[in-house]
């Protein structure tokens, strides 16, 4: 008899698609969500379809077509060595979200990691917490130049500044949902049932702080863009060789009167970008919202 | 010989957005210095309908029905009208007294505000209008107490703040929301003997809310009981307890553990109670009746009376049996 | 003579609290002050008082959750304080808890079967279809369905959410259960209901239950032993007819009076218990009860009574219960 109920229960492979189709129903229906996905999306699509757009090399000069408008023939124009500018913002997107990716994805784990330990054990927060003041006491973009100067320029360093600052804001804000998680009943009978604080923690209360580590890593993609914008504009990011939209609105600074679309056309990617992915982390925020989670 | 009734409460009906009805065809009466209880568990709709009394549902909620207060209708009656009667005639008191009352102003700056909204007197007179409460209320060094914050009173005190700012324009009838389930047992005995002791001195009629059926014993004259939003049963406070009508009466009764009493096991009303919005046909309780017969699925029984001074909503009430040959 | 199965000796937490203003001197509240009591197989040792009094830290303390200030808690025999670490969490799996708020009590991201199972992965048990099995055995125990082991926690009612708890807190087998609250937050029928399945539950498999509440009625009804705690300190412990038929403690004859009528023919002009439950930060001195009693000597402002036996089987903290109780009708 009790084999029948068994075969009637559904397995937990169909059950977690389920819940996949369903969350993923909920976020299209947002349409904060669904504009900063188009937008961020399309972005990341054309940078994938690079190759398949453009084969032109970014750093091919030309100088016989220099300062072209854009046109036909060049979509985006060109720069002031005659080098193809729609190829040299694509690949410059490439270097700019991979810079984003990696920067979030140290954000991911250590931000995590050091948010957790500061919000599950007392002793460790006070340090953690001091430490962490220290970095966000300074400006952001000045610390990732103060880092980036240190270590010379090159695009891992770019990656190590933005991280150091960025992830002391992320813990704090996974070190918060921790601290609420912490003293609920639910953990309180796990730790009665014997579990060990890496499986607590894990299995229990992080799986409740994703929203807003889901958010603020969506937000710090964006931070991420922008100020590694900055560094490169400075110098202090990738060489010269390999573009970047700050590369880009560097070198098209001084043209700003003749040749107006050398920056406009990059900031306008930057704009782009940050404003999707802001959309994208508002309407987040808006779906992953426990009081919405009730109705599932 | 009873004297005509101050609250006069006909086929209140109250539903949100169309589809849930928290309140069905309710119909009770207040007499003048009685303190009558409305029983019920969660989702009884017990609570609605002292909003709807109180005039305190959201907009949201479509009333019908009638609600006669010294012989006027409640619902109908123009806003301004109703402002000024609720306060003077009709008190009220709630649950959190730490939600009732505002944070960053004196208890004095409180009562005093409710003394003058419907007299007018100096600020002097007022101020010593609330001394004279807080003491009747018994609450120790009065004077003083009118200087503190909220946050420096127990809740038992602040619930007593709460009754002397109800009675600050000597009403005639108090409504009172579950005013003890948030305090301790002692200071609950306190409360309930000074309810007690305010009905004596003043006369206040008295509508306490409740799901305790204790707290009835120790203070009700009437009872009404509540279930999935309609009245079941209605009875004096003796006849509740002696000779129950309706079987989800019996089924509290039975539920509840006594001190005094030595049960091995409590006798329980098996499931739980249904959705407003999912109600079964017929009789509400039938789902759950140990006595349902087949006639009880085909349509719900009417408030009738079973016995002298008893209501009943249930077709097998033993009063209605005792009395048919 | 077997050695109890949980044994409590002069246990105690002080919380240090902190002031913003680092000038003022530093505040204790005491919330358990020098509890002690045994608890044997198959018993039922109900807590009872109101707030502030501690009950809840106690049984958070006997657990764990919390680390006390000073004394011994012995489980098995084995000092919990001393015992290695490994060989602690091991132990949990005997002991076990049953919360009062039944929304926070279970997670709600995960499902049933996995909540139900829980305390058995939390000792390295791994998922199998055996377990499923078992997590559907134990849903039927508590009288829910096996249909209900794939769905989330806010599907069910409150009352449901309690005997899903109930059903997590019996799946490792434990020996000891403290049942925190763990009706009070129901309806008065489900209520009964739940107290029934806890109490079957007892007879079918042996466990003992520490029953802390506040509703004196309910707990009689569980209990076989009663403790009654004020202010972090047991005023008097004995079993539940005789708490009941002769308290010996002032408070213990104060709360019993404040207990609302079982009928109205039982009204009765009783002497109620004056003042406010003072609190926890600031507790009288000497007894704490002293403030509010109506017996009170100038010994009991000063010295702390020992919670001594003053009746066969009957202990109370106080100076004058035998007098009391001699010249109390």
């Amino acid at each position: 008899m009790s084999d029948l109920t068994h075969a009637a229960q559904p397995s937990r492979l169909s059950l977690a698609l389920a819940s996949i189709r369903h969350w993923l129903r909920r976020l299209a229906a947002n349409r904060s969500f669904l504009l900063g996905a188009i937008l961020f999306g399309s972005i990341c699509v054309l940078t994938l379809l690079t190759p398949l757009i453009t084969s032109v090399d970014p750093n091919a000069l030309s100088v016989r077509n220099r300062f072209k408008p854009p046109s036909d023939q060049y979509l985006l124009g060109t720069d002031n060595l005659g080098r193809d500018m729609l190829s040299r913002v694509l690949n410059g997107a490439r270097l700019s979200l991979s810079i984003g990716f990696a920067v979030v994805a140290l954000n991911a784990v250590f931000g995590v990691f050091l948010g957790a330990i500061a919000g599950y054990y007392r002793r460790l927060d006070d340090l953690l917490m001091r430490l962490a003041d220290a970095l966000m006491a300074f400006p952001a973009v000045l610390l990732a130049i103060g880092i980036a100067a240190a270590l010379g320029p090159s695009a891992a360093t770019a990656i190590i500044a933005l991280a150091v600052v960025y992830i002391p804001r992320t813990a704090r804000v996974v070190r918060a949902s921790i601290m609420v998680a912490r003293e609920l009943d639910y953990v309180q009978a796990a730790r009665a049932a014997g579990a060990r604080d890496g499986r607590i923690l894990w299995h229990h209360i992080l799986p409740n702080c994703l929203a807003p580590l889901i958010v603020q890593l969506s937000f710090v993609f964006a931070y991420a863009v922008l100020s590694e914008a900055v560094l490169s504009f400075l110098g202090l990011s990738a060489p010269p060789t390999q573009p970047s939209w700050g590369v880009l609105i560097a070198e098209g600074r001084t043209y700003m009167r003749e040749a107006a679309w050398l920056t406009v056309i990059p900031g306008i990617a930057i704009a782009v970008t940050v404003l999707g992915l802001n959309l994208l982390g508002d309407g987040l925020r808006d779906v992953l919202d426990p009081r919405m989670k009730v109705e599932q | 010989m009873t004297a005509a009734p101050l609250l006069s409460v006909r086929d209140l009906t109250v539903s949100f957005g169309g589809r849930v009805t928290a309140v069905r065809d309710a119909s009770f009466d207040v007499r003048p210095g009685e303190l009558l209880g409305v029983v019920g568990e969660s989702g009884s709709g017990k609570s609605i309908t002292a909003l709807a009394v109180m005039g305190l549902l959201p907009p949201t909620a479509s009333v019908t029905g009638s609600i006669l207060f010294d012989g006027q209708d409640l619902l109908v009656m123009p806003r301004s009208r109703l402002r000024k009667l609720r306060g003077r005639e009709i008190g009220m008191i709630f649950q959190e007294p730490m939600t009732s009352l505002n944070p960053v102003f004196t208890i004095g700056d409180q009562i005093t505000e409710a003394i003058l909204v419907h007299e007018r007197m100096s600020r002097k007179a007022a101020w010593d209008r609330a001394t004279e409460l807080l003491e009747k209320v018994g609450i120790p060094a009065p004077r003083r107490r009118l200087q503190d914050y909220p946050h420096q009173l127990s809740g038992g005190m602040r619930q007593r703040v709460m009754i002397a700012i109800a009675l600050s324009s000597s009403p005639k009838l108090l409504i009172a929301d579950e005013p003890t389930t948030a305090l301790d047992v002692t200071i609950q005995a306190q409360l309930l003997d000074l309810l007690n002791q305010l009905r004596e001195d003043f006369g206040t009629a008295i509508l306490l809310i409740t799901h305790n059926m204790g707290v009835m014993a120790e203070v009700a004259d009437r009872v009404v009981v509540m279930y999935a939003s309609r009245i079941v049963e209605q009875s004096g406070i003796f006849d509740l307890f002696d000779r129950p009508q309706h079987p989800y009466t019996e089924g509290l009764l039975g539920s509840t553990p006594e001190l005094d009493v030595d049960a091995a096991r409590l006798r329980t009303i098996v499931g739980t109670m249904p959705n407003p919005s999912e109600l079964p046909p017929g009789c509400l309780f039938a789902p759950r009746c140990p006595k349902v017969v087949d006639a009880c699925l085909a349509a719900q029984p009417a408030l009738v009376p079973v016995a002298p001074d008893q209501r009943a909503a249930c077709i097998l009430a033993p009063g209605l049996i005792e009395s048919t040959p | 003579m077997t050695s109890p199965l949980l044994s409590v000796d002069g246990l105690s937490k002080h919380f240090p609290v902190e002031s913003s203003d680092w000038l003022a001197s530093k505040q204790t509240l005491r919330a358990v002050d020098g509890v002690s009591f045994t608890l044997g197989s198959r018993e039922t040792l109900g807590l009872v008082g109101e707030s502030g009094c501690g009950k809840s830290t106690t049984g958070r303390l006997i657990l764990r959750l919390i680390e006390p200030t000073a004394g011994t808690v012995r489980f098995d025999g084995q000092d919990l304080a001393t015992i290695p670490k490994e060989d602690l969490r091991r132990l949990r799996r005997s002991m076990q808890i049953i919360f009062q708020d039944p929304q926070a009590s279970l997670n709600p991201r995960h499902r049933v079967e996995d909540l139900i199972l829980e305390p058995l992965y939390a000792q390295g048990e791994a998922p199998s279809a055996e377990l499923t099995r078992y997590a559907g055995d134990l849903l039927e125990k508590v009288g829910l369905s096996r249909r209900h082991l794939s769905r989330f926690p806010h599907e069910f009612s409150g009352g449901q959410r309690q005997r899903i708890g109930i059903a997590r807190a019996i799946a490792p087998k434990p020996r000891l259960i403290i049942c925190d609250e763990a009706v009070s937050a129901l309806d008065v029928s489900v209520q009964a209901q739940v107290i029934n399945l806890l109490q079957d539950l007892q007879d079918e498999l042996g466990m003992s239950y520490l029953f802390i509440g506040h509703d004196l009625a309910v707990v009689r009804h569980v209990a076989d032993t009663m403790a009654v705690m004020y202010l972090g300190r047991i005023v008097e412990m004995a079993p539940k007819d005789a708490l009941y038929r002769q308290p010996m403690h002032p408070y213990t004859q104060a709360l019993l009076g404040s207990v609302p009528v079982s009928h109205p023919s039982r009204r009765r002009d009783r002497k109620r218990l004056e003042g406010e439950i003072p609190s926890p930060l600031n507790p009288p001195s000497g007894c704490h009860f002293h403030p509010r009693c109506r017996f009170a000597q100038s010994v009991c402002k000063l010295e702390a009574p020992a919670l001594r036996t003053v009746a066969p089987g009957q202990q109370a903290a106080c100076h004058f219960a035998e007098q009391i109780a001699a010249a109390t009708p």
